[in-house]
């Protein structure tokens, strides 16, 4: 395979959602996901002097080779494989804002600060590093993609929205969420967005929220709604 | 040049040394990356790589600036040193050492390299006439006398090199020269400086073999024939004026009281010195490596330093003699420039290698990108934030981690992690292997050349497009 969109276009060619649902074929399936695997050692074990810290990773964790890559692994096969984890992140153009409007801007950039909650934004880079949580701390929120069913403003609330929600769990939640000067809550239906499942309710004024969903905002004016990419499901993990 | 897999060697590989009177700044980082791609990339080819900078300590600029400040200049590189490992750290930058050139190393090298220079007939003493700021009541370093360029006739040009046609000079040479320090009119004065005999026929015939042997870089090579005089005899190199007067923060010169090296003569060394401290660190004798015969030696540096690294520094090697190593090439990049200009603090255009990490973005993305615009010759780099955004969002997680994420759920629900291709046949998975093979020999060669544009661009979009 010469490069990443010949692997991704054989990839797409077998049409292995199709082969997975025939149990005669899955030879093909299994056959095609290994392929298309060794492509990726090979990219990993190419790109691997400039992204050091990602080819750690896939020959440690994802193909569990317990060292790191040697440039021969580009021609050999992986012969198993761990269950994806996140590996690199898109860059957000209000990153790169931020990143030229220089020191002074730092703070607009940090994203996910959970506007419901009462807490004014983390504002500052050195706040954030100093207050580091644990893998294990970050593991125990509960981050799910949920379906906003509905969105309606609420009577004598100036902030406040109220979501339904589902999260694929076979039921409706509601959440208030205080996004009401950015968002029309016609424009809300029907968006996927992440939630916080696990967060205690909260009994308020106008009702019970069940959770919490994530938006990013700055010192400036503007409401982030965070949303996953194309393919996410109601009740997926985000981790 | 490419170095055959086949026999492992033993690389000493350097970066520039950034000047100790300020952090790190996008331009230092570029080089960084570029040479730590290599060394990580030959480090993976079963060489091995002795990777080490050092922060460049002397000269008057931080004299000057430590005493505007009322620190000594100890104090002032200390607390520059300080913001190093941050930015070394986070960029994922593989240096074995950093050093300073305010070493004992340091003191060592530089003091050998001139006495066996010395002894080798190339170094003499003359009076020379030297600008003395009358307000300021010391000899003036070149870089505070400014004034108009005695070769191309640019205004506001430095007294050691014009930073528009690359010439260097005397301050001497400069028309209409003042002193940036007091803005007076710098006078005449006479003192005894030391001289490197460039112009000596030896070191002209050595120069000229290897700077147009083919090792350099085509736009270099064909810069140090110019300034080599090849086509025209009666231009030539001058000699190189190598002693400041107190005073001067730097390195002594024996046997001269109140004389100091300049600057630029122990930078260089300053490579050497810490090679010599790691290489202590590691238990290796520093003679030793310097002569095996199956050590390479490569700097890589900017374009704007290219006279001393390819007059100076190889010559200075070379009539030092063993076990000092005439280095075995220069690697010369571009600047970087931002969205087609020049990155400049004070208009406020650029990116700050310190707020890019503040800010929690991934340093692989700009190892990714640079890496993405960098190639063998010596040209501008453009960051366009825009291109940016496209190449990592779209090659790196679109292409790359894409295949990663949907093959590898197949298998995690299908078959327990196991891989295996039971539906290939031995001789279609055989070819499916060559061909990566000969897909990482391309790659290899290309790395080898420092084209790495080339090769992600064969990983990411083939070569059809």
């Amino acid at each position: 395979m010469r490069c990443a969109d010949r692997i991704n276009e054989a990839f797409d060619a077998a049409q292995p959602w199709l082969l997975a649902k025939d149990p005669a074929r899955r030879d093909a399936l299994q056959t095609i996901c290994s392929q298309s695997l060794q492509g990726f050692q090979l990219l990993t074990v190419l790109l691997a002097p400039v992204l050091p810290a990602t080819a750690s990773r896939v020959a440690r964790d994802f193909f569990g080779l317990g060292r790191e890559f040697v440039w021969s692994d580009a021609w050999k096969e992986p012969t198993a494989v761990a269950p994806y984890t996140h590996l690199l992140a898109r860059v957000e153009a209000k990153q790169i804002d931020a990143l030229l409007e220089g020191p002074k801007a730092t703070s607009a950039a940090l994203l996910q600060s959970g506007v419901t909650s009462a807490a004014s934004p983390q504002s500052s880079a050195a706040s954030r590093t100093e207050s580091q949580v644990s893998i294990e701390d970050f593991a125990k929120i509960d981050l799910r993609i949920a379906r906003i069913v509905n969105a309606e403003a609420v009577n004598g609330a100036d902030k406040l929205l109220k979501l339904t929600l589902d999260v694929g769990e076979g039921r409706h939640r509601t959440v208030f969420a205080g996004i009401k000067s950015a968002y029309r809550p016609e424009d809300l239906v029907g968006r996927l967005t992440p939630v916080v499942a696990n967060l205690a309710p909260r009994k308020m004024k106008f009702g019970l929220s069940e959770g919490m969903v994530l938006a990013a905002s700055g010192d400036g004016p503007g409401i982030f709604l965070l949303a996953p990419d194309d393919g996410a499901q109601p009740g997926m993990r985000v981790k | 040049m490419e170095i055959p897999a086949s026999s492992a060697r033993t690389l000493f590989v350097t970066t520039a040394l950034p000047y100790a009177n300020g952090p790190f700044h996008i331009g230092h980082i570029m080089e960084y990356i570029q040479a730590d791609i290599w060394v990580r990339f030959q480090r993976m080819q079963g060489h091995t790589v002795h990777f080490v900078c050092a922060d460049d300590t002397h000269g008057a600029p931080i004299m000057l600036k430590a005493e505007a400040e009322g620190v000594t200049p100890q104090a002032l590189i200390e607390r520059i040193t300080a913001t190093r490992p941050k930015h070394l750290a986070g960029f994922y930058l593989s240096f074995d050492h950093w050093h300073s050139t305010d070493s004992p190393e340091n003191v060592e090298l530089s003091q050998d390299i001139y006495r066996r220079l010395k002894s080798a007939g190339l170094i003499y003493a003359k009076p020379i006439e030297q600008f003395h700021d009358p307000v300021k009541a010391m000899f003036l370093p070149d870089r505070y006398i400014k004034g108009t360029c005695p070769v191309c006739g640019a205004k506001d040009q430095y007294g050691d090199a014009c930073e528009v046609c690359g010439s260097v000079y005397a301050p001497t040479d400069l028309i209409d020269p003042y002193s940036t320090l007091s803005g007076a009119k710098p006078v005449l004065k006479t003192s005894d400086h030391f001289f490197f005999r460039l112009s000596d026929p030896a070191c002209i015939e050595f120069l000229r073999a290897w700077t147009q042997d083919g090792r350099l870089q085509s736009e270099v090579a064909n810069k140090a024939r110019e300034w080599l005089g090849e086509q025209d005899a009666t231009k030539g190199l001058a000699d190189w004026d190598i002693s400041r007067d107190a005073p001067y923060f730097g390195i002594p010169i024996p046997d001269a009281p109140g004389k100091f090296f300049y600057v630029w003569l122990d930078a260089p060394v300053g490579y050497l010195a810490s090679l010599k401290a790691h290489l202590r660190n590691r238990g290796i004798d520093f003679a030793q490596f310097l002569q095996d015969p199956n050590v390479d030696q490569y700097h890589f540096i900017g374009k704007d330093i290219v006279y001393f690294h390819t007059l100076f520094w190889p010559a200075m090697l070379k009539f030092a003699g063993v076990p000092y190593k005439v280095p075995d090439n220069i690697f010369v990049h571009g600047f970087i420039t931002f969205s087609g200009e020049k990155m400049s603090k004070s208009r406020g255009t650029g990116i700050s290698p310190d707020v890019y990490l503040d800010l929690g973005l991934n340093p692989e993305w700009l190892r990714y990108y640079l890496a993405a615009k960098l190639n063998g010759k010596v040209e501008d780099l453009d960051f366009n934030p825009d291109d940016f955004i496209a190449r990592v969002n779209s090659d790196l997680v679109g292409k790359y981690v894409n295949i990663a994420s949907r093959a590898a759920n197949f298998i995690t629900k299908n078959f327990a992690g196991k891989l295996g291709t039971p539906a290939e046949s031995e001789n279609d998975r055989a070819n499916r292997l060559t061909i990566a093979q000969m897909e990482a020999e391309a790659a290899r060669a290309n790395y080898a050349a420092r084209e790495y544009g080339k090769v992600l661009r064969d990983a990411m979009r083939g070569p059809y497009q």
